[in-house]
């Protein structure tokens, strides 16, 4: 076997890989690709964890617009890349070397729980004859209390998620003035 | 007799324009939500239209099969071409999708009837383009002028798209998909052109031409 031939043969092998790895794997992002690619190799761990992180969640803040309260089905698949930038943010304060690069990863955590938890609020009240859906405001808080229990986070980002918390307290109370 | 070493190598080339096809078919570019590009393997019809196609051109004698492992390889890309060359042609699910999955099963049968392999390819070729027609020209028109306004509290626009989903459930793309489809379809044409005169041996019987498809 001649060392083109070789090659040809090496081609196809991945040729055929990289259909399989698109099929199963089914990436949406060319940018998204390459993160992923940096983050299974282990080259800079924790950049490749940010900008991953950091492109889903900018990605759900633009598809948060457009997509309707009452388009269930959307609003949970967008719930579901919240989650998954939450674990890229993890990974990146699991490879941070040092307080400032894992207090960079948790500003940004709590960034996503916010949107997260605001978006779910939003989702289980309705108008004022409506009964709220105390099931998503139970998720909401529980939500809220993972980015209460970042330790790093600053005083004012604290301060709104405490906030929200509060909200949705109440919300979840049928007897608020008790 | 030919050469064991140049037919192997003639078929890793055509392995590998079928890869190609392959890959570059299951590319789709959603026109809208947060996906810039999506890859989608071809489902079961497809798969089985292509297995189908894949047996009725190789009776016809128009794919060239090699004796030993490297005819079946080389079986089996054709198959997983001609399925992934069925998922861009075919509209997505629905009606419209029976309808025209119907047309190709009895266009596989009027393959296999053709006495040779000229008019085999034209056959395929016939249903290519009635599939490629409805898919591209058809639907996204039909589509387009299927809509209808909500009345306020009357729903009309969420009935519609119901009754448009039963037919078909279309989803827009950007015009750059229907290039990267055509360079598969492209890949695909040129596997079967390269392939048609095969080697001294395998030289259908009775055929003693050399010329090429059309």
């Amino acid at each position: 076997m001649s060392a083109i031939e070789g090659a040809g043969w090496a081609l196809l092998g991945l040729l055929t890989l990289s259909v399989g790895a698109l099929a199963i794997l089914r990436p949406t992002d060319p940018a998204g690709v390459l993160n992923e690619i940096r983050l299974a190799a282990g080259f800079d761990r924790y950049e490749a964890a940010m900008d991953e992180g950091d492109r889903i969640h900018s990605t759900v803040v633009a598809e948060l617009r457009r997509t309707a309260k009452e388009d269930l089905e959307g609003r949970q698949a967008l719930y579901a890349m919240l989650e998954e930038a939450a674990d890229r943010y993890e990974i990146a304060r699991r490879e941070s070397e040092g307080f400032y690069e894992d207090q960079r990863a948790q500003i940004r955590l709590a960034r996503t729980y916010m949107l997260w938890a605001r978006s779910l609020h939003e989702d289980g009240t309705g108008a004022w004859y409506q009964r709220n859906d105390e099931e998503t405001l139970r998720r909401a808080r529980a939500v809220v209390d993972r980015g209460l229990a970042l330790p790093d986070i600053p005083g004012d980002r604290r301060v709104e998620l405490e906030e929200l918390g509060t909200r949705i307290d109440r919300a979840l109370t049928p007897w608020p003035i008790l | 007799m030919a050469d064991p070493l140049t037919e192997r190598r003639r078929a890793l080339g055509l392995c590998l324009l079928l890869a190609a096809a392959l890959l570059v078919g299951g590319l789709d570019l959603p026109a809208r939500g947060y996906e810039s590009f999506r890859y989608a393997m071809f489902g079961f019809t497809s798969g089985l239209l292509g297995i189908l196609y894949t047996f009725a051109l190789v009776s016809r004698e128009v794919l060239w099969r090699p004796a030993g492992w490297i005819g079946t390889l080389l079986l089996v890309y054709w198959a997983a071409a001609t399925a992934m060359l069925f998922r861009v042609l075919l509209p997505p699910p629905g009606l419209v999708q029976v309808g025209l999955a119907i047309v190709a099963a009895v266009g596989a049968g009027v393959i296999v009837s053709r006495r040779d392999r000229d008019g085999a390819v034209l056959a395929l070729g016939t249903v290519t383009v009635i599939l490629a027609v409805i898919r591209f020209a058809l639907v996204p028109v039909f589509w387009a002028r299927s809509g209808l306004p909500n009345w306020g509290p009357v729903r009309l626009g969420a009935s519609a798209d119901a009754v448009r989903d039963f037919f078909v459930a279309f989803a827009p793309e950007r015009p750059a998909s229907q290039a990267l489809h055509f360079l598969a379809l492209a890949l695909w044409v040129i596997a079967l052109w390269l392939q048609w005169e095969p080697p001294g041996d395998h030289r259908p019987a009775g055929d003693h031409r050399s010329d090429r498809p059309a």
